[in-house]
Protein backbone atom coordinates (compact mmCIF):
# COMPACT_ATOMS: atom_id res chain seq x y z
CA UNK A 1 0.00 0.00 0.00
CA UNK A 2 1.34 3.52 -0.77
CA UNK A 3 2.76 5.71 1.66
CA UNK A 4 0.19 8.26 3.25
CA UNK A 5 0.99 11.68 2.58
CA UNK A 6 1.38 14.80 5.53
CA UNK A 7 -0.04 18.21 5.50
CA UNK A 8 -0.56 20.88 7.51
CA UNK A 9 -4.21 21.40 9.34
CA UNK A 10 -6.83 23.33 7.87
CA UNK A 11 -7.79 26.69 10.02
CA UNK A 12 -10.96 25.03 11.12
CA UNK A 13 -9.29 22.13 12.29
CA UNK A 14 -6.59 24.15 14.07
CA UNK A 15 -9.20 25.66 15.73
CA UNK A 16 -10.93 22.02 17.01
CA UNK A 17 -7.23 21.11 18.42
CA UNK A 18 -7.09 23.79 20.31
CA UNK A 19 -10.16 22.97 21.81
CA UNK A 20 -9.00 19.42 21.82
CA UNK A 21 -6.16 20.41 24.15
CA UNK A 22 -8.42 22.63 26.51
CA UNK A 23 -10.79 19.76 27.06
CA UNK A 24 -8.48 16.83 27.51
CA UNK A 25 -9.52 14.28 28.93
CA UNK A 26 -13.27 15.36 28.15
CA UNK A 27 -13.03 15.95 24.89
CA UNK A 28 -15.65 13.77 23.72
CA UNK A 29 -18.41 16.29 23.98
CA UNK A 30 -16.64 17.87 20.29
CA UNK A 31 -17.52 14.58 18.76
CA UNK A 32 -20.40 14.77 16.48
CA UNK A 33 -22.94 11.73 16.12
CA UNK A 34 -25.75 11.02 13.90
CA UNK A 35 -28.48 8.28 14.05
CA UNK A 36 -30.54 8.07 10.69
CA UNK A 37 -32.72 5.10 9.37
CA UNK A 38 -31.56 2.68 6.43
CA UNK A 39 -33.77 2.13 3.69
CA UNK A 40 -36.95 0.48 3.89
CA UNK A 41 -38.00 -0.72 0.30
CA UNK A 42 -34.53 -2.20 0.00
CA UNK A 43 -33.11 -3.37 3.43
CA UNK A 44 -29.54 -3.94 3.35
CA UNK A 45 -27.52 -6.73 4.92
CA UNK A 46 -24.47 -6.22 7.20
CA UNK A 47 -21.97 -7.00 4.54
CA UNK A 48 -24.22 -4.83 2.09
CA UNK A 49 -23.85 -1.53 5.19
CA UNK A 50 -20.07 -2.32 5.29
CA UNK A 51 -19.32 -2.26 1.61
CA UNK A 52 -21.19 1.11 1.64
CA UNK A 53 -19.24 2.27 4.73
CA UNK A 54 -15.69 1.20 2.54
CA UNK A 55 -17.03 3.20 -0.01
CA UNK A 56 -17.86 6.09 1.92
CA UNK A 57 -14.19 6.24 3.19
CA UNK A 58 -12.37 6.00 0.06
CA UNK A 59 -15.06 9.00 -1.22
CA UNK A 60 -14.08 11.07 1.63
CA UNK A 61 -10.43 11.89 2.32
CA UNK A 62 -11.06 13.46 5.57
CA UNK A 63 -12.48 10.10 7.31
CA UNK A 64 -9.57 8.24 6.17
CA UNK A 65 -7.43 10.87 8.05
CA UNK A 66 -5.45 10.94 11.41
CA UNK A 67 -3.05 13.27 13.62
CA UNK A 68 0.42 13.16 13.56
CA UNK A 69 3.78 15.19 14.84
CA UNK A 70 3.92 16.83 17.47
CA UNK A 71 1.20 18.16 19.65
CA UNK A 72 1.44 21.29 19.78
CA UNK A 73 1.61 21.42 15.84
CA UNK A 74 0.17 18.15 14.45
CA UNK A 75 0.02 17.17 10.97
CA UNK A 76 -2.94 15.53 9.11
CA UNK A 77 -2.16 12.12 7.79
CA UNK A 78 -3.88 10.86 4.98
CA UNK A 79 -4.04 6.83 4.19
CA UNK A 80 -4.47 6.11 0.75
CA UNK A 81 -7.25 3.29 2.48
CA UNK A 82 -9.01 2.93 5.36
CA UNK A 83 -11.31 0.34 6.91
CA UNK A 84 -12.49 1.59 9.81
CA UNK A 85 -14.46 -0.76 12.79
CA UNK A 86 -17.88 -1.35 13.09
CA UNK A 87 -20.29 -2.81 15.49
CA UNK A 88 -23.35 -4.84 15.36
CA UNK A 89 -25.91 -3.77 17.55
CA UNK A 90 -29.41 -5.85 17.85
CA UNK A 91 -31.32 -5.05 20.96
CA UNK A 92 -29.98 -1.73 21.97
CA UNK A 93 -31.46 1.48 21.11
CA UNK A 94 -29.62 3.36 18.29
CA UNK A 95 -29.54 6.87 20.02
CA UNK A 96 -28.07 4.60 22.83
CA UNK A 97 -25.88 3.34 20.64
CA UNK A 98 -24.31 6.39 19.50
CA UNK A 99 -24.50 8.33 22.91
CA UNK A 100 -21.92 4.79 24.07
CA UNK A 101 -19.91 5.27 20.90
CA UNK A 102 -19.75 9.23 21.14
CA UNK A 103 -18.86 9.23 25.08
CA UNK A 104 -15.12 8.15 24.54
CA UNK A 105 -12.81 11.05 23.14
CA UNK A 106 -11.03 9.77 19.85
CA UNK A 107 -7.30 8.49 19.53
CA UNK A 108 -6.70 11.16 17.16
CA UNK A 109 -2.95 9.45 16.41
CA UNK A 110 -4.40 6.03 16.04
CA UNK A 111 -7.60 5.35 15.27
CA UNK A 112 -9.48 6.60 11.83
CA UNK A 113 -11.90 9.32 12.64
CA UNK A 114 -15.01 7.80 12.14
CA UNK A 115 -16.83 5.26 14.62
CA UNK A 116 -20.04 3.19 12.93
CA UNK A 117 -22.85 0.90 14.00
CA UNK A 118 -25.45 -0.88 12.07
CA UNK A 119 -28.49 -1.44 14.44
CA UNK A 120 -30.36 -4.51 13.06
CA UNK A 121 -33.62 -6.34 13.36
CA UNK A 122 -34.67 -9.41 11.34
CA UNK A 123 -30.80 -10.27 9.77
CA UNK A 124 -31.32 -6.57 8.31
CA UNK A 125 -30.01 -3.23 9.16
CA UNK A 126 -32.76 -0.84 10.48
CA UNK A 127 -30.67 1.82 11.87
CA UNK A 128 -27.12 3.23 11.12
CA UNK A 129 -24.73 5.01 13.65
CA UNK A 130 -22.13 7.28 12.88
CA UNK A 131 -19.81 9.40 15.37
CA UNK A 132 -17.26 11.39 13.53
CA UNK A 133 -14.63 13.17 15.14
CA UNK A 134 -14.42 16.57 15.14
CA UNK A 135 -11.08 16.78 13.20
CA UNK A 136 -12.82 15.06 10.05
CA UNK A 137 -16.36 17.09 9.85
CA UNK A 138 -18.13 20.12 11.00
CA UNK A 139 -22.10 19.92 11.49
CA UNK A 140 -22.60 20.24 8.41
CA UNK A 141 -20.11 17.83 6.93
CA UNK A 142 -21.47 14.86 8.91
CA UNK A 143 -24.98 15.95 7.70
CA UNK A 144 -23.35 15.32 4.02
CA UNK A 145 -21.29 12.05 5.33
CA UNK A 146 -24.92 11.00 5.77
CA UNK A 147 -26.40 11.68 3.07
CA UNK A 148 -24.07 10.23 1.03
CA UNK A 149 -23.61 6.80 3.22
CA UNK A 150 -27.86 6.76 2.45
CA UNK A 151 -27.36 6.31 -0.89
CA UNK A 152 -24.51 4.08 -1.16
CA UNK A 153 -26.78 1.88 0.98
CA UNK A 154 -28.70 2.04 -2.17
CA UNK A 155 -26.41 2.17 -4.98
CA UNK A 156 -22.68 0.70 -6.13
CA UNK A 157 -20.79 4.23 -6.77
CA UNK A 158 -21.73 7.94 -6.66
CA UNK A 159 -20.15 10.99 -8.66
CA UNK A 160 -16.70 11.92 -7.32
CA UNK A 161 -17.26 14.64 -4.41
CA UNK A 162 -16.92 18.37 -5.64
CA UNK A 163 -15.40 20.27 -4.11
CA UNK A 164 -11.37 20.81 -2.56
CA UNK A 165 -10.13 17.66 -0.03
CA UNK A 166 -9.17 19.40 3.28
CA UNK A 167 -5.42 18.75 2.45
CA UNK A 168 -6.21 21.24 -0.88
CA UNK A 169 -7.88 23.76 1.53
CA UNK A 170 -4.74 23.58 3.70
CA UNK A 171 -2.81 24.36 0.92
CA UNK A 172 -4.65 27.69 -0.42
CA UNK A 173 -5.07 28.64 3.54
CA UNK A 174 -0.91 28.42 3.53
CA UNK A 175 -0.24 30.30 0.13
CA UNK A 176 0.28 33.92 0.05
CA UNK A 177 -3.63 34.91 -0.91
CA UNK A 178 -4.75 32.42 2.04
CA UNK A 179 -2.14 34.30 4.68
CA UNK A 180 -3.67 37.59 3.09
CA UNK A 181 -7.13 36.90 3.53
CA UNK A 182 -5.84 35.44 7.09
CA UNK A 183 -4.39 39.03 7.67
CA UNK A 184 -7.25 41.20 6.75
CA UNK A 185 -10.27 39.71 8.62
CA UNK A 186 -7.32 39.98 11.83
CA UNK A 187 -7.49 43.56 11.17
CA UNK A 188 -11.43 43.65 10.77
CA UNK A 189 -11.74 41.69 13.86
CA UNK A 190 -9.31 44.06 15.77
CA UNK A 191 -11.14 47.17 14.30
CA UNK A 192 -14.40 45.77 16.39
CA UNK A 193 -12.35 44.69 18.88
CA UNK A 194 -11.90 49.35 19.37
CA UNK A 195 -15.29 49.11 19.17
CA UNK A 196 -15.64 46.68 22.47
CA UNK A 197 -16.69 48.01 26.42
CA UNK A 198 -14.12 45.64 28.25
CA UNK A 199 -16.20 42.60 30.36
CA UNK A 200 -15.74 42.99 34.12
CA UNK A 201 -13.34 39.97 35.20
CA UNK A 202 -15.19 36.63 37.26
CA UNK A 203 -16.51 37.29 40.68
CA UNK A 204 -18.22 34.54 41.36
CA UNK A 205 -16.30 31.31 43.35
CA UNK A 206 -15.69 28.80 41.11
CA UNK A 207 -17.75 25.26 41.20
CA UNK A 208 -16.38 21.93 40.66
CA UNK A 209 -16.53 20.91 38.16
CA UNK A 210 -16.35 24.37 36.51
CA UNK A 211 -17.80 24.55 33.39
CA UNK A 212 -21.69 23.66 33.86
CA UNK A 213 -24.63 23.55 30.80
CA UNK A 214 -28.20 24.42 31.34
CA UNK A 215 -31.03 23.52 28.94
CA UNK A 216 -34.60 25.23 28.22
CA UNK A 217 -36.81 23.33 26.45
CA UNK A 218 -39.79 25.68 25.39
CA UNK A 219 -42.50 25.18 23.41
CA UNK A 220 -43.32 28.76 23.01
CA UNK A 221 -39.57 29.98 22.12
CA UNK A 222 -40.17 28.78 18.42
CA UNK A 223 -42.80 30.49 17.58
CA UNK A 224 -41.95 33.65 19.59
CA UNK A 225 -38.61 33.77 17.86
CA UNK A 226 -40.82 33.33 13.94
CA UNK A 227 -43.07 35.45 15.10
CA UNK A 228 -40.17 38.36 15.92
CA UNK A 229 -38.23 37.06 13.07
CA UNK A 230 -40.99 37.76 10.49
CA UNK A 231 -41.69 41.16 11.44
CA UNK A 232 -38.57 41.92 11.03
CA UNK A 233 -37.57 39.85 7.68
CA UNK A 234 -34.77 38.34 9.37
CA UNK A 235 -34.21 34.45 10.36
CA UNK A 236 -35.27 33.33 13.66
CA UNK A 237 -31.68 32.82 14.23
CA UNK A 238 -31.02 36.29 14.28
CA UNK A 239 -33.70 37.17 16.77
CA UNK A 240 -32.28 34.45 19.12
CA UNK A 241 -28.68 36.12 18.65
CA UNK A 242 -29.76 39.58 19.34
CA UNK A 243 -31.54 38.28 22.45
CA UNK A 244 -28.92 36.01 23.65
CA UNK A 245 -26.19 39.18 23.41
CA UNK A 246 -28.94 41.85 24.71
CA UNK A 247 -28.94 39.82 28.13
CA UNK A 248 -25.39 38.65 27.75
CA UNK A 249 -24.40 42.33 27.59
CA UNK A 250 -26.84 42.93 30.79
CA UNK A 251 -24.57 40.37 32.93
CA UNK A 252 -21.63 42.53 31.49
CA UNK A 253 -22.39 46.13 31.92
CA UNK A 254 -21.73 46.51 28.05
CA UNK A 255 -23.29 48.99 26.15
CA UNK A 256 -20.91 47.79 22.84
CA UNK A 257 -20.99 43.73 23.51
CA UNK A 258 -19.19 40.76 21.55
CA UNK A 259 -20.54 37.03 20.71
CA UNK A 260 -18.71 34.34 18.65
CA UNK A 261 -20.31 32.49 15.97
CA UNK A 262 -19.98 29.54 14.68
CA UNK A 263 -20.42 30.09 10.75
CA UNK A 264 -19.92 27.14 8.17
CA UNK A 265 -17.46 28.57 5.71
CA UNK A 266 -19.37 27.13 2.78
CA UNK A 267 -21.30 30.27 1.13
CA UNK A 268 -18.84 29.98 -2.10
CA UNK A 269 -20.43 27.64 -5.18
CA UNK A 270 -17.38 25.59 -4.84
CA UNK A 271 -17.08 24.98 -1.42
CA UNK A 272 -20.57 24.06 -0.86
CA UNK A 273 -20.26 19.59 -0.02
CA UNK A 274 -16.45 20.01 1.35
CA UNK A 275 -17.08 17.17 3.67
CA UNK A 276 -13.88 18.21 6.13
CA UNK A 277 -13.68 20.81 8.85
CA UNK A 278 -14.18 24.61 7.51
CA UNK A 279 -16.39 26.10 10.08
CA UNK A 280 -15.00 28.91 12.29
CA UNK A 281 -15.94 31.50 14.65
CA UNK A 282 -17.00 34.95 13.05
CA UNK A 283 -17.30 38.11 15.70
CA UNK A 284 -21.02 39.73 15.87
CA UNK A 285 -20.46 43.36 17.78
CA UNK A 286 -23.41 45.21 18.90
CA UNK A 287 -24.54 48.24 19.74
CA UNK A 288 -26.96 47.15 22.71
CA UNK A 289 -28.44 50.27 23.80
CA UNK A 290 -31.01 50.48 20.88
CA UNK A 291 -34.52 52.11 21.22
CA UNK A 292 -36.29 48.74 21.24
CA UNK A 293 -35.68 45.38 20.69
CA UNK A 294 -36.99 45.23 16.58
CA UNK A 295 -34.08 48.03 16.12
CA UNK A 296 -31.74 45.61 17.86
CA UNK A 297 -32.55 42.66 15.89
CA UNK A 298 -32.15 44.88 12.47
CA UNK A 299 -28.91 45.63 13.46
CA UNK A 300 -27.86 42.29 14.32
CA UNK A 301 -29.73 41.04 10.78
CA UNK A 302 -27.09 43.69 8.54
CA UNK A 303 -23.60 43.34 11.27
CA UNK A 304 -24.18 39.29 11.06
CA UNK A 305 -24.35 39.19 7.73
CA UNK A 306 -21.20 41.37 6.80
CA UNK A 307 -19.51 39.27 10.21
CA UNK A 308 -19.88 35.89 9.09
CA UNK A 309 -18.05 36.62 5.51
CA UNK A 310 -15.02 37.19 8.05
CA UNK A 311 -14.82 33.61 9.78
CA UNK A 312 -11.68 32.29 7.58
CA UNK A 313 -8.05 32.96 9.62
CA UNK A 314 -5.34 31.43 10.90
CA UNK A 315 -6.63 30.88 14.32
CA UNK A 316 -3.08 31.06 16.28
CA UNK A 317 -2.29 34.18 14.99
CA UNK A 318 -6.08 35.81 15.69
CA UNK A 319 -5.74 34.70 19.37
CA UNK A 320 -2.57 36.14 19.68
CA UNK A 321 -3.89 39.36 18.11
CA UNK A 322 -7.19 39.50 20.00
CA UNK A 323 -5.41 38.79 23.11
CA UNK A 324 -3.36 41.89 22.83
CA UNK A 325 -6.58 43.76 22.81
CA UNK A 326 -6.12 45.67 26.44
CA UNK A 327 -7.90 44.30 29.54
CA UNK A 328 -11.65 42.86 29.20
CA UNK A 329 -11.49 43.75 25.93
CA UNK A 330 -12.70 40.61 24.40
CA UNK A 331 -15.84 38.67 22.74
CA UNK A 332 -18.11 37.24 24.98
CA UNK A 333 -18.52 33.44 24.48
CA UNK A 334 -20.08 31.92 21.41
CA UNK A 335 -23.09 31.55 19.63
CA UNK A 336 -23.88 28.12 18.08
CA UNK A 337 -27.44 27.97 16.33
CA UNK A 338 -27.35 23.93 15.56
CA UNK A 339 -30.99 23.32 14.09
CA UNK A 340 -30.86 20.38 11.51
CA UNK A 341 -33.91 22.25 10.24
CA UNK A 342 -34.29 25.81 10.42
CA UNK A 343 -36.32 26.91 8.25
CA UNK A 344 -38.62 30.32 8.53
CA UNK A 345 -41.61 30.20 6.53
CA UNK A 346 -45.33 31.10 7.93
CA UNK A 347 -45.46 31.98 11.69
CA UNK A 348 -45.73 28.55 13.33
CA UNK A 349 -48.32 28.20 16.38
CA UNK A 350 -46.91 28.42 19.74
CA UNK A 351 -47.14 24.82 20.71
CA UNK A 352 -48.90 24.38 24.47
CA UNK A 353 -46.97 23.41 27.75
CA UNK A 354 -44.86 24.91 29.91
CA UNK A 355 -40.66 25.83 29.95
CA UNK A 356 -38.62 23.84 31.70
CA UNK A 357 -34.87 24.06 32.72
CA UNK A 358 -32.22 21.02 33.17
CA UNK A 359 -28.56 20.51 33.87
CA UNK A 360 -27.23 19.15 31.05
CA UNK A 361 -23.57 18.58 31.17
CA UNK A 362 -20.66 19.21 33.42
CA UNK A 363 -17.17 19.68 32.74
CA UNK A 364 -13.91 20.39 34.37
CA UNK A 365 -12.25 22.42 31.30
CA UNK A 366 -13.16 24.10 28.61
CA UNK A 367 -11.89 27.21 25.96
CA UNK A 368 -14.76 28.43 26.65
CA UNK A 369 -16.12 29.77 28.92
CA UNK A 370 -19.48 30.94 27.87
CA UNK A 371 -21.30 29.31 25.01
CA UNK A 372 -25.06 29.81 23.87
CA UNK A 373 -26.55 26.72 21.45
CA UNK A 374 -29.93 26.99 19.53
CA UNK A 375 -31.01 22.78 18.98
CA UNK A 376 -34.07 20.35 18.91
CA UNK A 377 -37.00 20.72 16.62
CA UNK A 378 -39.67 22.57 14.99
CA UNK A 379 -41.75 22.97 17.86
CA UNK A 380 -39.46 21.56 20.95
CA UNK A 381 -36.67 24.64 20.36
CA UNK A 382 -33.72 24.25 22.82
CA UNK A 383 -31.09 26.44 24.18
CA UNK A 384 -28.46 25.38 26.00
CA UNK A 385 -26.38 27.94 28.52
CA UNK A 386 -23.00 26.33 29.04
CA UNK A 387 -20.76 28.61 31.58
CA UNK A 388 -17.62 28.72 33.52
CA UNK A 389 -19.43 28.93 37.25
CA UNK A 390 -16.82 31.70 38.05
CA UNK A 391 -18.85 33.88 35.52
CA UNK A 392 -22.06 32.32 36.11
CA UNK A 393 -22.80 30.11 38.71
CA UNK A 394 -25.94 28.00 37.22
CA UNK A 395 -28.67 29.57 38.73
CA UNK A 396 -27.43 32.36 36.69
CA UNK A 397 -27.55 30.08 33.42
CA UNK A 398 -30.84 28.87 34.62
CA UNK A 399 -32.17 32.57 35.09
CA UNK A 400 -30.27 33.52 31.68
CA UNK A 401 -32.16 31.31 30.00
CA UNK A 402 -35.51 32.02 31.29
CA UNK A 403 -34.81 35.65 31.06
CA UNK A 404 -34.41 34.71 27.01
CA UNK A 405 -37.87 32.98 26.69
CA UNK A 406 -39.75 35.80 28.69
CA UNK A 407 -37.80 38.05 26.27
CA UNK A 408 -38.63 36.92 22.90
CA UNK A 409 -42.40 35.52 23.74
CA UNK A 410 -42.65 39.18 25.47
CA UNK A 411 -41.51 40.90 22.07
CA UNK A 412 -43.81 38.56 20.54
CA UNK A 413 -46.59 39.36 21.86
CA UNK A 414 -46.31 43.60 21.11
CA UNK B 1 -28.26 44.97 -21.94
CA UNK B 2 -30.05 45.55 -18.07
CA UNK B 3 -32.77 43.04 -19.35
CA UNK B 4 -29.77 40.39 -19.49
CA UNK B 5 -28.66 41.10 -16.01
CA UNK B 6 -32.01 41.22 -14.58
CA UNK B 7 -32.35 37.75 -15.45
CA UNK B 8 -29.33 36.64 -15.10
CA UNK B 9 -29.13 38.11 -11.12
CA UNK B 10 -32.20 36.55 -11.03
CA UNK B 11 -31.18 32.55 -11.92
CA UNK B 12 -28.35 33.93 -9.15
CA UNK B 13 -30.76 34.28 -6.71
CA UNK B 14 -33.04 31.02 -6.95
CA UNK B 15 -29.41 29.04 -7.02
CA UNK B 16 -28.08 30.70 -4.04
CA UNK B 17 -31.86 29.39 -2.61
CA UNK B 18 -31.30 26.08 -3.60
CA UNK B 19 -34.49 26.57 -6.16
CA UNK B 20 -36.68 27.64 -3.28
CA UNK B 21 -37.03 30.91 -4.57
CA UNK B 22 -38.40 30.55 -8.56
CA UNK B 23 -36.55 32.38 -11.01
CA UNK B 24 -39.73 33.78 -12.43
CA UNK B 25 -41.02 34.70 -9.11
CA UNK B 26 -38.09 37.11 -8.31
CA UNK B 27 -38.17 38.44 -12.04
CA UNK B 28 -42.26 39.14 -11.66
CA UNK B 29 -42.56 40.91 -8.45
CA UNK B 30 -41.48 43.74 -6.85
CA UNK B 31 -41.41 42.00 -3.60
CA UNK B 32 -38.16 42.39 -0.83
CA UNK B 33 -35.85 39.44 -1.10
CA UNK B 34 -36.45 38.11 2.18
CA UNK B 35 -40.35 38.31 1.94
CA UNK B 36 -39.73 35.80 -0.89
CA UNK B 37 -37.96 33.55 1.38
CA UNK B 38 -34.33 34.72 0.70
CA UNK B 39 -32.62 32.94 3.95
CA UNK B 40 -29.26 34.34 5.57
CA UNK B 41 -27.18 31.63 4.29
CA UNK B 42 -28.86 32.49 0.82
CA UNK B 43 -27.71 35.81 1.03
CA UNK B 44 -24.24 34.67 1.83
CA UNK B 45 -24.20 32.44 -1.14
CA UNK B 46 -25.60 35.47 -3.20
CA UNK B 47 -22.84 38.26 -2.32
CA UNK B 48 -20.21 35.59 -2.99
CA UNK B 49 -21.38 34.76 -6.36
CA UNK B 50 -21.92 37.96 -7.03
CA UNK B 51 -18.34 39.12 -6.01
CA UNK B 52 -17.29 35.94 -8.34
CA UNK B 53 -19.11 37.01 -11.50
CA UNK B 54 -19.03 40.73 -11.39
CA UNK B 55 -16.27 41.60 -8.93
CA UNK B 56 -18.84 43.72 -6.91
CA UNK B 57 -18.93 43.97 -3.27
CA UNK B 58 -22.10 44.05 -2.19
CA UNK B 59 -23.63 45.09 1.26
CA UNK B 60 -26.20 43.57 2.97
CA UNK B 61 -28.58 46.52 2.76
CA UNK B 62 -28.03 46.93 -0.90
CA UNK B 63 -29.54 43.31 -1.37
CA UNK B 64 -33.48 44.80 -0.42
CA UNK B 65 -35.12 43.33 -3.72
CA UNK B 66 -33.84 42.76 -7.32
CA UNK B 67 -34.19 46.14 -8.82
CA UNK B 68 -32.23 47.37 -6.02
CA UNK B 69 -29.70 44.48 -7.05
CA UNK B 70 -29.65 45.29 -10.61
CA UNK B 71 -29.23 49.34 -10.02
CA UNK B 72 -25.65 48.45 -7.54
CA UNK B 73 -24.25 45.54 -9.89
CA UNK B 74 -24.78 48.17 -13.23
CA UNK B 75 -23.12 51.16 -11.06
CA UNK B 76 -20.44 49.67 -9.74
CA UNK B 77 -19.80 46.56 -11.66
Amino acid sequence: MAEPDDAPLTWGQQDIWRAVLAAEPQDHYLNIGRVFDAPRKRPVTVERAAQALDRLVARHESLRTRLTGPRDAPLQRIFHEARPAFEVAEDEPAQQVCDRLAAVPFRYGEEWPLRAAFVTAGGHVRQVVLVLSHLAADGHAADLVVRDLRLLLLRDSLPPPPGPTPRELAGQQGSAEGRRLSGETIAAWLAEHARLDPVPPPSHPPGRPRFVEVTLRSPALDAAAQDVAARNRVSSSTVLLAAAMRLAGGLTGQRFHGMRVIVNNRFPAGRRDVVGTISQEALVVLDLRTESFDALVRQAWGTALRAYRLAQYDPCAMAEAVGAAGPGIRSFGCFNDQRLVQEDGAPRESVPGAAEVVRTDAMDRNICDFRVHVGGEPGRMEVSCYADTALLPPSGAERYLLDLERLVVGEART
Amino acid sequence: MDGELRERLAGMIAEATDGAVDPAEVMAGRARLSDLGVTSLAYLRLIDAVEAEFGVQLEPATLDGLDELVDYVRLHG
